[in-house]
C-alpha cells in the first residue's frame, strides 16, 4: 500500500461522504469568523430560515475594521461601525463566542486561534479569510474560503469540495544568520510565483522548518496563498506540543496524553507520493524585499531593480512594466537607495510576541530615522499585553514608533490606517498590490528585522551588517 | 446563484497576468454589508485611467472577460466577483485562476473557464482586431467557440449542474444533515468547543 501525506491523513479523516466523482462532503472542526466577510452569509441564512448548525464550532472575533488607535473613542467611521455592529447582533442572535471590541482575547483571527489552543493539529479550520492558511502550523488543514462557503459552513458544518492535489516544498540546510522565515517564505513564492501552488495544499518540510518555533512557522504557513496554494501545513512534532501545552482550551489531564498520541501520527509517510516537489536551500537566502506589486516580484538586499524585459511572458512583462511605473523605481536602481516614509510592523505574518520581541531587538537604544512614521500594531491584545509587560512598547515608544492595538490594521488599510498617495512603506505584512495599504501608497514587504532596521535608516539596509544583540 | 447556459456575446480584454481581487474590489467597499450594488465600483481605481476597457462604451455590452493568467489572486473576498456579475459578466476565460476566486465564482453562477495560453492569444488576437468579435459559450457541452477557434472547458458535473439549474449547495448538503450530526457525535473528544 502506498504511503499517505500529512493531507490525505486529515483529508481522510474528515470525509464524509463522496456526492459525486469530484465533490466531497468534508467535515469542518472550526469556523473562525469576522466582521468584513459575514454579514451578507448571516442575512442568507435569515431570509433562508436557516440556523447556525454548531454554534460551539464557530469563533468570531473583530480585526479587519477596527481602529488601532484609542479605542475608547469608538469607531468613527460609520460603515465600519455599523459592520462591527452587524457582528455583534449576528453572535448575539445565533449563539456565536465572540471576542468582541473590548474582549481582553480580541486581535486578528490568525493570531488568537493559535494564542487560545483553539488551533489544533489534525484539525480542519476554514475562515472567510485567505491568511487562515497561518493554522496550518499545527499540522491542521487550514484555508480560506468565500461569504458562499461561509455561509455553507454555519449552516452545514461542513463543505461540499473537490480534493486538492498535494506539493512538498523542502527546505534544505538551516537558515543562516540574519536570515528569518520572512525571507525564506518569500523566496518560496518568488520561485514557485504566485499561481505555482493553485490547486494544491502545500507541505513545508526539512531541517530549516524542523528547527523553527511555532511563530516562525506560522509566518511561513501563513504566506501559502501568496504562492496560490489555499493551506500550507507542518507535521506537528514536540514544537507544536510544547506550544499547545496549557493553553485555554487545549485538551487537558489524560485527554492530553490521547491528544498527543493520536497528533503524532500526522506527518507524511516516507513512502508518500506527492503530486509536485520543489527543494529550496535555505543557506543561500540573502534578506528579501519585494520590489513590484505582487508578492514574487522579490529580490535581496543587495540586488538590482530588475527591468520589464527579463519577463519571458507578455502578461509578465506588462504585469512589470505596470509595477515598475507604480513603485516609481528604474530598473538598475539599488533597492537600498530608495527613501522610506512609512514603516509598518505588524499583521497575522509577523504580529506575533516573537515578531515584535525581533524588531524591538535591533530599535533598542536607536531613533526612528527623520521625517520617517513608524508603528507597531500587535497582532492580538495578549501579544499587546505581553509585550508590554516585558517593556519592548517603551524600546519602541522611546525611538519614536507608534505603539498601537490589535487588528489587522495597515497591511490592508480598512481602517484609518492607510498610506498616502505615494508614500514608500517597508512593511511586514503580506500583500505589496497597488493600493493594498492606501491608494497609491507604496509597499515593500521585508522581516520584522529588516523593517525595523529601514525605521531606524531611513531606507532599506542588510540586516547582517547591523550590530544588535538577538532577541 | 445565477442560473446559466448558453449564450453568445462579445468580450472585454484585460491583458495583465496576476490581476488581484484587491484591485478587482478595493478593500473601502468590504465594509459595505449588503449582497448586491458592488457592480459600480468594479476595478474603481484602474477605472479611473481613461484608457481602462472598463470605459470603453465598444466593450459595454460584453458578458465574457478574457484576462492573464492567475486572474483573481490574493484576498478571498467574494465581493470581487459580486462585483464582477453585477458589472454584467457572465463568465471569465484565463488561463489560470486563483483556487478562492474560482470557487467564489462558480457559487455565485459567474463561469471561470480555463483554457491554454495559445487559446488565451488567439482571443486577445481577435478582440484586438474586430472588438465585435463573438464568442458562444455553452455551459451545457462545456465548449467555447469564437469563429473557427473551439475548445471543451472543464468544470465538475457537481458545479455545472449547479450553474445550469441554478441550485444552492446548502440545500444539497443539508440532505446529509443525519451523516453529518453522526460524523460531530464521533469526533474524538478532546477537540475545542467554543460553548458548551
Amino acid at each position: 500500500m502506498v504511503g499517505k501525506t500529512l493531507f490525505d491523513k486529515i483529508w481522510e479523516q474528515h470525509h464524509i461522504k463522496s456526492i459525486d466523482a469530484d465533490t466531497n462532503l468534508l467535515f469542518i472542526d472550526l469556523h473562525l469568523v469576522h466582521e468584513v466577510t459575514s454579514p451578507q452569509a448571516f442575512d442568507s441564512l435569515r431570509i433562508n430560515n436557516r440556523l447556525v448548525k454548531y454554534p460551539e464550532l464557530t469563533l468570531a472575533t473583530v480585526d479587519h475594521g477596527i481602529p488601532t488607535s484609542n479605542r475608547a473613542l469608538g469607531i468613527k467611521d460609520p460603515l465600519s461601525k455599523k459592520q462591527i455592529e452587524a457582528l455583534e447582533h449576528n453572535c448575539e442572535e445565533f449563539g456565536i463566542t465572540l471576542f468582541g471590541v473590548n474582549d481582553s482575547r480580541q486581535g486578528i483571527v490568525h493570531v488568537i486561534g493559535p494564542e487560545q489552543g483553539i488551533t489544533q493539529p489534525g484539525m480542519t479550520i476554514v475562515c472567510g479569510d485567505s491568511h487562515t492558511a497561518t493554522h496550518g502550523a499545527f499540522g491542521s488543514l487550514a484555508f480560506g474560503i468565500g461569504t458562499s462557503e461561509v455561509e455553507h459552513v454555519l449552516a452545514t458544518q461542513t463543505l461540499a469540495m473537490s480534493k486538492p492535489k498535494t506539493m512538498k516544498v523542502e527546505v534544505l540546510g538551516e537558515l543562516q544568520n540574519g536570515i528569518t522565515p520572512k525571507d525564506l517564505i518569500l523566496r518560496i513564492i518568488k520561485k514557485i510565483g504566485t499561481g505555482g501552488g493553485a490547486g494544491h495544499v502545500i507541505e513545508y518540510s526539512g531541517e530549516a522548518i524542523n528547527g523553527m518555533s511555532m511563530e516562525n512557522r506560522m509566518t511561513i504557513c501563513n504566506m501559502s496563498i501568496e504562492g496560490g496554494a489555499r493551506a500550507g501545513m507542518i507535521a506537528p512534532d514536540e514544537t507544536t506540543f510544547n506550544y499547545l501545552k496549557n493553553k485555554n482550551y487545549a485538551p487537558k489531564k489524560s485527554s492530553w496524553d490521547q491528544a498527543v498520541s493520536a497528533w503524532s501520527e500526522l506527518y507524511s509517510d516516507e513512502d508518500a507520493i506527492f503530486d509536485k516537489t520543489i527543494q529550496i536551500n535555505a543557506e543561500e537566502l540573502e534578506p528579501s524585499i519585494s520590489w513590484g506589486t505582487n508578492p514574487s516580484q522579490i529580490i535581496s538586499i543587495n540586488d538590482k531593480i530588475p527591468d520589464s524585459n527579463d519577463y519571458l511572458n507578455e502578461a509578465d512583462r506588462e504585469a512589470a512594466k505596470r509595477a515598475l511605473d507604480y513603485m516609481d523605481l528604474s530598473p538598475g536602481q539599488k533597492i537600498s537607495e530608495l527613501k522610506l516614509d512609512r514603516v509598518f510592523i505588524g499583521s497575522c505574518t509577523n504580529g506575533r510576541i516573537e515578531d515584535l520581541r525581533n524588531a524591538a531587538a535591533i530599535v533598542k537604544g536607536h531613533k526612528v530615522a527623520k521625517n520617517l512614521e513608524a508603528m507597531v500594531v500587535p497582532g492580538s491584545t495578549l501579544v499587546k499585553k505581553q509585550a508590554e509587560e516585558e517593556g519592548l512598547d517603551l524600546i519602541f515608544k522611546n525611538a519614536g514608533f507608534d505603539w498601537r492595538e490589535a487588528g489587522c490594521s495597515m497591511c490592508l488599510g480598512m481602517n484609518p490606517d492607510i498610506l498616502a498617495p505615494g508614500e514608500r512603506c517597508a512593511s511586514t505584512s503580506n500583500r505589496n498590490y497597488e493600493g493594498r495599504q492606501g491608494v497609491g501608497g507604496r509597499t515593500h514587504l521585508v522581516s520584522p528585522e529588516m523593517a525595523a532596521a529601514a525605521a531606524i535608516h531611513g531606507h532599506f539596509i542588510d540586516i547582517r551588517e547591523f550590530n544588535y544583540e538577538k532577541a | 446563484m445565477k442560473k446559466l447556459n448558453n449564450f453568445n456575446s462579445t468580450m472585454l480584454p484585460l491583458k495583465m497576468s496576476n490581476i488581484d481581487t484587491d484591485q478587482i474590489m478595493p478593500k473601502q467597499f468590504l465594509k459595505r454589508v449588503e449582497r448586491s450594488g458592488y457592480g459600480q465600483y468594479l476595478f474603481h481605481d484602474w477605472k479611473k485611467e481613461k484608457e481602462f476597457p472598463l470605459n470603453n462604451k465598444i466593450y459595454s455590452k460584453a458578458k465574457v472577460l478574457i484576462a492573464g493568467t492567475n486572474f483573481g489572486t490574493g484576498s478571498s473576498r467574494e465581493h470581487a466577483p459580486w462585483g464582477l456579475q453585477d458589472w454584467g459578466f457572465d463568465a471569465i476565460i484565463s488561463s489560470k485562476f486563483a483556487d478562492i476566486f474560482k470557487l467564489n465564482s462558480i457559487n455565485i453562477g459567474l463561469v471561470p473557464i480555463e483554457t491554454t495560453e495559445d487559446n488565451m492569444n488567439l482571443l486577445f488576437r481577435k478582440v484586438t482586431s474586430n472588438p465585435n468579435t463573438e464568442i458562444k459559450i455553452s455551459i451545457n457541452d462545456k465548449s467555447v467557440t469564437c469563429e473557427e477557434l473551439e475548445f471543451d472547458f472543464v468544470i465538475d458535473d457537481f458545479s455545472q449542474n449547479r450553474i445550469l439549474n441554478g441550485i444552492d449547495k446548502i440545500d444539497i448538503s443539508l440532505e446529509y444533515s443525519d451523516m453529518i450530526e453522526d460524523f460531530k457525535y464521533n469526533r474524538s473528544s478532546w477537540l475545542p468547543k467554543l460553548t458548551d
